[in-house]
C-alpha cells in the first residue's frame, strides 16, 4: 500500500515537472520570438508564421531569434544529458563535461586561433573546436580507461582538464588588446548572433547522442548502485563508464564548439530534476534533466538578450551568476544526506 | 569539490581578469582631473586618481600603451622604450622607431626588467591594464596611468604630458590642430549618413558607442546612433571603456550606411564575414559594398589627437567621398 503511495506520488511528481517545464518552455520561446528590436505582438508573429510580415521582423524572427532558441534548446538539453550520465556514472554529484576536457580542448582551439590569428576560415572555426573537444577529451577518456575507480578518474580528468586551460591562459596573457575580449566572449558562452549554420552543426549530434543517452537509464541505475554491485549484476563497469564517457563528449563538443563552454547548466539541471522527483532514478532523470536544461539555458539567453538591451551580455555569465548559488543551496541542503545525490 | 574547484578556477581567473579589466578607472577629462598646478608644476593626477609629483621633468619616458606615442610625436620628443610597433607608421616615428627599445612581456603583462633596463623617468600605461604594475615600478619611475574616454581626454592628456615634460606650447598648438580639424569636418558634414565601427567576427563583435573614444570623434561629424548603456548596466567585456557586446537586432533595425570593422583573430577579414553571413549580408551597408576595414592603429589603439584625427580623415572620406575627396587639414 505505501509503494502504491509513493509510486502515486512520484507520479504526480513527475506529472507537474513535465508540465510546468512544458509550460515554461513555451512561454521563453513564446517571449523569446516576441520581445527584441523590433517587439512583436502575438498577430504579427503570426503573420510571420504564416510568410508575411515585414521585412526586417521576418529577417530577425527567422534568421535571428528562432535558430537562437533552437540552439538554446538543444544545447541546454545536451549539456544537462551529459552531466547527468557523468554524476551517475561516476557517481559523483559534482561531475560535469569539463572533466572530460571537452571544453578545454575546444577553448585552446579558439584560443589559438584568436590569439595567433591563425590563417583559418570563420565557417572552419566550430569545427576544429569541435575536434579540438574530440581531442582533448580522446586524451582524457584514454588515460582514464588505464584507471578504474571513480574517485580517480575524476581526479585524472580533472588534472588533464587543467592542463588544457592553463594553456588557455598562457595564451591570454599573450593576447593583443581587442583580441582577448573577443575571446572572453566565446570564454564565457554566449548563444548571441547564432544563425542556422550553427543548429545544423549541432544538430546531428542532438539526433544521435540524445536517444543513445536516454537507452543508458538502466546502466546508469546499476552503477549507481556501487562498482562491486554493478560487477555482481553481469556489467562491465570499466567499458560501460568509456562508453558513457564518450557519449557525453559526443554531448558536449558539438554545443562547445558552437557556443563556448557555457556553465553550470550540465550541473544543475540533473540536480534539480532529482530534487523535485525526489529519486535518482536515471530512466526518470535523464528525460527530465534534459527538458530542465532546455529550459534553464534558453531562459537565461532571454535574460541576457532582453536585460540590458541593446546591450547583449554573453549567457554564460547569467548561468553562472544563477546557477552558482542554486547549485550550492541544493548541496547544502544534501549535506547531510548519505549519498549525496538526491 | 576539488574538481568542482579546478573546473571553476579558470573561469574565475578569465572573469577576475574582466571583471578587473572592466572595473574602469574614471577617465580624467579636462574639467575633473585633480591637477590644480600651475603650467610648470611637475605635479599630475591620473586616471586611477594618483597623485604624483615629479623630481625633474621627464625626459626618458617609457610608453605601454599607443597614445604616450601618439603623444610624443606632437611634441616632438620619442619615447626611451616601447611594447608595440605602433611608432613605426611614418605618421609618428616612421623607420625611427626600430631603433626604440623593446618592453619585452606582453600588452597585458609587460616586462618590469625591460622597462627599468631603460631607466625611465615617467612610465606611461594604460587603465584596467597597467595599474597593476605601480608596486614593481615603485623603485624605477613613477607610472601615469592613463583612461581616455572621448576626444577631450586625449586633448587632455596630450596638454597635461606637454606640461610636465615642458612643451605646453607644442601640446597646445596640436590640439588646437585636431579641433580645428574636427570642426571644419562638422560643419561641412551633410550628417545624412549613419556610421558604426566595430570589431571582431560575424558572431562575436563589439561595437564602439557614442559612450567610446572613436565614438565620441565619429558621433560629431556624422549620424552615430549607437548610445551607450544606460545606468545600472554591467561592465563590458572589453578594457575598452564604451566598447560593447551590442544587439545584432538592433543593428538591423537602424541599418547603417557604413561601416567600419577592425578584424580580430581570422583569417578571412570581417567585411567578407559579413557579406557572406545570412543575416548581416542583409544590411543596406553591406549590400552596397560599404564597408570598410580600417586600420585600427589609428581607429582604436593609438587613442591619441593624432591618431583620431588620421582615422577622422579617413572616415569622412569613406563616408562623403564627393564632400571630402581630400583630407581636411
Amino acid at each position: 500500500m505505501k509503494t502504491l503511495s509513493i509510486w502515486h506520488r512520484r507520479r504526480i511528481q513527475l506529472l507537474l515537472l513535465v508540465a510546468g517545464s512544458m509550460v515554461l518552455l513555451i512561454a521563453i520561446s513564446l517571449l523569446a520570438l516576441l520581445l527584441g528590436i523590433p517587439n512583436l505582438s502575438l498577430p504579427a508573429l503570426w503573420a510571420i508564421v504564416n510568410g508575411g510580415g515585414g521585412p526586417l521582423a521576418r529577417l530577425v524572427v527567422t534568421q535571428l531569434r528562432l535558430p537562437r532558441l533552437v540552439l538554446g534548446m538543444l544545447a541546454g538539453a545536451m549539456l544537462a544529458l551529459s552531466g547527468s550520465l557523468l554524476q551517475d556514472s561516476l557517481r559523483n554529484p559534482l561531475a560535469g563535461p569539463e572533466l572530460l576536457g571537452v571544453s578545454a580542448g575546444a577553448t585552446v582551439v579558439v584560443a589559438a586561433i584568436t590569439i595567433f590569428h591563425l590563417p583559418v576560415l570563420l565557417i572552419a572555426i566550430p569545427w576544429l573546436a569541435l575536434a579540438g573537444g574530440l581531442v582533448g577529451s580522446s586524451v582524457v577518456i584514454l588515460t582514464m580507461s588505464r584507471v578504474g575507480d571513480s574517485a580517480r578518474l575524476i581526479l585524472t580528468g580533472a588534472a588533464l582538464a587543467a592542463l588544457l586551460n592553463a594553456c588557455v591562459i598562457i595564451f591570454m596573457s599573450l593576447g593583443a588588446q581587442n583580441d582577448l575580449s573577443i575571446l572572453f566572449l566565446f570564454l564565457v558562452g554566449s548563444l548571441a548572433n547564432r544563425t542556422w549554420v550553427h543548429v545544423q552543426l549541432v544538430l546531428p549530434w542532438a539526433l544521435v547522442a540524445i536517444p543513445l543517452a536516454l537507452l543508458c537509464a538502466r546502466p546508469l541505475n546499476i552503477l549507481q548502485l556501487g562498482d562491486d554491485v554493478a560487477r555482481g549484476l553481469g556489467l562491465h563497469v570499466l567499458h560501460v563508464r568509456l562508453l558513457i564517457l564518450a557519449l557525453s563528449t559526443a554531448l558536449v563538443a558539438a554545443v562547445v564548439a558552437v557556443c563556448g563552454p557555457i556553465s553550470f547548466i550540465a550541473l544543475l539541471a540533473p540536480h534539480l530534476a532529482r530534487r523535485v522527483l525526489r529519486t535518482n532514478d536515471a530512466r526518470l532523470i535523464l528525460p527530465c534533466a534534459a527538458l530542465l536544461g532546455a529550459v534553464l539555458l534558453t531562459g537565461a539567453d532571454l535574460f541576457a538578450r532582453e536585460a540590458f538591451a541593446p546591450q547583449e551580455l554573453p549567457v554564460g555569465i547569467w548561468t553562472t551568476l544563477v546557477g552558482g548559488p542554486i547549485l550550492l543551496l541544493l548541496l547544502r541542503q544534501q549535506a547531510g544526506k548519505p549519498r549525496g545525490m538526491s | 569539490m576539488r574538481q568542482q574547484l579546478l573546473r571553476i578556477v579558470p573561469l574565475l581567473f578569465v572573469m577576475m581578469l574582466v571583471i578587473a579589466a572592466c572595473g574602469s578607472s574614471p577617465a580624467p577629462s579636462s574639467s575633473k582631473s585633480g591637477t590644480t598646478s600651475t603650467t610648470e608644476s611637475l605635479t599630475f593626477t591620473d586616471a586611477t586618481h594618483t597623485t604624483v609629483t615629479l623630481s625633474k621633468r621627464p625626459t626618458r619616458i617609457v610608453c605601454l600603451v599607443s597614445l604616450c606615442e601618439d603623444i610624443l610625436a606632437q611634441l616632438g620628443l620619442s619615447p626611451v622604450a616601447v611594447n608595440d610597433t605602433f611608432g613605426q607608421d611614418p605618421h609618428f616615428f616612421g623607420a625611427r622607431a626600430k631603433g626604440f627599445m623593446t618592453i619585452g612581456g606582453t600588452f597585458f603583462q609587460p616586462n618590469v626588467e625591460d622597462i627599468a633596463k631603460a631607466n625611465p623617468d615617467l612610465v606611461i600605461g594604460l587603465a584596467n591594464v597597467d595599474e597593476n604594475l605601480r608596486p614593481a615600478l615603485q623603485p624605477i619611475a613613477p607610472l601615469y596611468i592613463m583612461n581616455p574616454t572621448s576626444y577631450n581626454d586625449s586633448i587632455f592628456y596630450l596638454k597635461d604630458i606637454g606640461r610636465l615634460t615642458g612643451r605646453s606650447a607644442q601640446a597646445n598648438q596640436a590640439a588646437q590642430r585636431f579641433l580645428n580639424k574636427l570642426a571644419a569636418y562638422k560643419a561641412k558634414s551633410p550628417k545624412n549618413k549613419s556610421a558604426l565601427l566595430l570589431y571582431g567576427s560575424d558572431v562575436n563583435f563589439n561595437i564602439f558607442t557614442a559612450a567610446s573614444l572613436p565614438g565620441s570623434v565619429l558621433s560629431q561629424v556624422t549620424s552615430y546612433p549607437w548610445p551607450a548603456p544606460g545606468p545600472g548596466a554591467p561592465a563590458a567585456s572589453d578594457h575598452e571603456p564604451g566598447a560593447e557586446a551590442y544587439s545584432l537586432e538592433k543593428i538591423l533595425a537602424v541599418n547603417p550606411d557604413v561601416l567600419f570593422v577592425a578584424s580580430v583573430g581570422a583569417a578571412q577579414p570581417l567585411s567578407k564575414q559579413l557579406a557572406s553571413n545570412p543575416v548581416w549580408s542583409h544590411l543596406k551597408a553591406v549590400q552596397t559594398h560599404q564597408v570598410y576595414e580600417v586600420n585600427p592603429n589609428y581607429y582604436i589603439f593609438g587613442r591619441g589627437t593624432e591618431s583620431l584625427s588620421l582615422a577622422l580623415d579617413d572616415a569622412m572620406n569613406k563616408i562623403y567621398p564627393n564632400v571630402f575627396p581630400t583630407p581636411l587639414t
